[in-house]
C-alpha cells in the first residue's frame, strides 16, 4: 500500500541537508495550499450542480406528484437495481521540485451516461468537456435505467437531474484524487517534519 | 467493458449516506446496487428521526459496514451527517475506500468541518500564519 512507504522515506530523508529540507518543506507547503484551494473549489462546484439537481428533482416532483420522487420508488428487489456507474482506483506518481515524488490514489468514475472521446478537441478542460460530451448510453434506455422505477413517462426535469447527478460523481471522482494527493502531501510534510525535529533535538 | 483502460477496468461501487434527495440523486446517476442478500451501497438519513441517538447509531453502523465491504471504492457522506459521526470518520485513514463529504441542498458546504483540510489546517501552528 502506497500509505506504508513512510519509513523508507524517514530513511532517505536523513541524507538530505537542511537546506534541502527547509526547501521540499517549502514546496510541500505551497502544493498543499493548492490542493486546499482545489478541494474547496471543487466542493463548491458540487455543491452548486447538486442545488440544480435538486432542483430539478423538485420540478419532477411538481410535475408528478408530491411523493412521486422518492426513496419510495427504489426497488427493494435485487433484479431491480444494479449499479451502471462504477468506480475504480489506480496509483499515481506527482513530482514536484526536482527531488519529491508523492504517490497518490487516482480514482475514475465509468457513468452510465457514456462519455464520448474528448481527443479529437482538446481545447476545452478535461473535466468540463466530459461533462459537457454527456450523452445517453442507449443502454440506458433499457430496462437499467433508473429513471424506470419513476415510471414509463417521466418528465424531462428528472432526465436532466439524471444528467447533473451523471456529472456530480465524475467531479467527486475527481475531488476524492485531489483529497488523497493532498493526504500524500500531508504526510510527507509529517515526514520531513519529524526529520527535523529529531535533528534539532541533536 | 471494453470502453476502458486496462489499468483503470471498473468494477467497483460507490456508495452514498445522505438525505433523501441526496440519495436519489446519485441512485438515479447509476451508482445504487441491491445484492442477493438485499444489501444496498446507500443509507438514507431520515431528516425526521435526526439526530436522535439511534439515527446516530444507525448511521454510525452504515458507514461501517460500507468501509468493511471489499466492493466498495468511495463513500459519498452529506458533510452534515458527517458531522455527527465525525469520530468515526476522523478514525478512517485507510486510503481505501476514501471518503467524501460532501455539500446537500440545506447544508452549504463548510471548509472548516472538512476532516481532511482540517488535518491539513492541523499541520500549521499560530506562529507559521503569522
Amino acid at each position: 500500500m502506497l500509505w506504508e512507504m513512510s519509513a523508507s522515506h524517514i530513511e532517505e530523508s536523513q541524507d538530505v541537508t537542511s537546506q534541502d529540507l527547509d526547501e521540499k518543506l517549502d514546496l510541500l507547503s505551497l502544493q498543499c495550499l493548492f490542493l486546499m484551494n482545489q478541494v474547496i473549489s471543487m466542493k463548491v462546484d458540487i455543491e452548486r450542480r447538486m442545488k440544480e439537481g435538486t432542483g430539478m428533482l423538485a420540478k419532477a416532483r411538481y410535475v408528478m406528484g408530491g411523493s412521486s420522487v422518492s426513496t419510495l420508488q427504489i426497488p427493494s428487489e435485487e433484479a431491480g437495481m444494479t449499479a451502471s456507474t462504477l468506480s475504480s482506483f489506480e496509483e499515481s506518481e506527482r513530482m514536484i521540485g526536482k527531488s519529491l515524488r508523492l504517490k497518490y490514489y487516482n480514482f475514475r468514475v465509468f457513468p452510465s451516461a457514456k462519455v464520448k472521446d474528448d481527443t479529437e478537441d482538446e481545447v476545452k478542460d478535461g473535466i468540463e468537456q466530459k461533462l459537457s460530451n454527456l450523452q445517453l448510453d442507449p443502454r440506458q434506455s433499457q430496462a437499467s435505467n433508473p429513471l424506470r422505477w419513476f415510471g414509463v413517462l417521466v418528465p424531462n426535469s428528472l432526465r436532466e437531474a439524471q444528467k447533473i447527478f451523471g456529472g456530480v460523481l465524475l467531479l467527486c471522482a475527481e475531488c476524492s484524487s485531489i483529497e488523497s494527493e493532498l493526504e500524500a502531501v500531508i504526510r510527507e510534510i509529517d515526514i520531513l517534519n519529524q526529520v527535523k525535529s529529531n535533528r534539532q533535538q541533536k | 467493458m471494453s470502453d476502458f483502460p486496462s489499468s483503470a477496468r471498473p468494477g467497483k461501487l460507490l456508495a452514498i449516506i445522505g438525505d433523501e434527495d441526496t440519495c436519489v440523486g446519485f441512485l438515479l446517476g447509476g451508482i445504487g446496487q441491491l445484492d442477493k442478500h438485499r444489501k444496498s451501497n446507500f443509507f438514507v438519513v431520515d431528516k425526521s428521526l435526526y439526530p436522535s441517538a439511534t439515527n446516530i447509531e444507525e448511521i454510525e453502523n452504515a458507514f461501517q459496514q460500507f468501509v468493511k465491504r471489499d466492493d466498495v471504492d468511495i463513500i459519498l457522506i452529506n458533510q452534515h451527517v458527517a458531522e455527527v459521526i465525525r469520530n468515526v470518520i476522523d478514525r478512517h485513514t485507510s486510503p481505501i475506500p476514501a471518503v467524501l463529504e460532501i455539500p446537500s441542498k440545506d447544508y452549504p458546504y463548510d471548509p472548516s468541518k472538512d476532516s481532511i483540510l482540517r488535518r491539513a489546517k492541523g499541520m500549521y501552528t499560530a506562529e507559521d500564519f503569522r
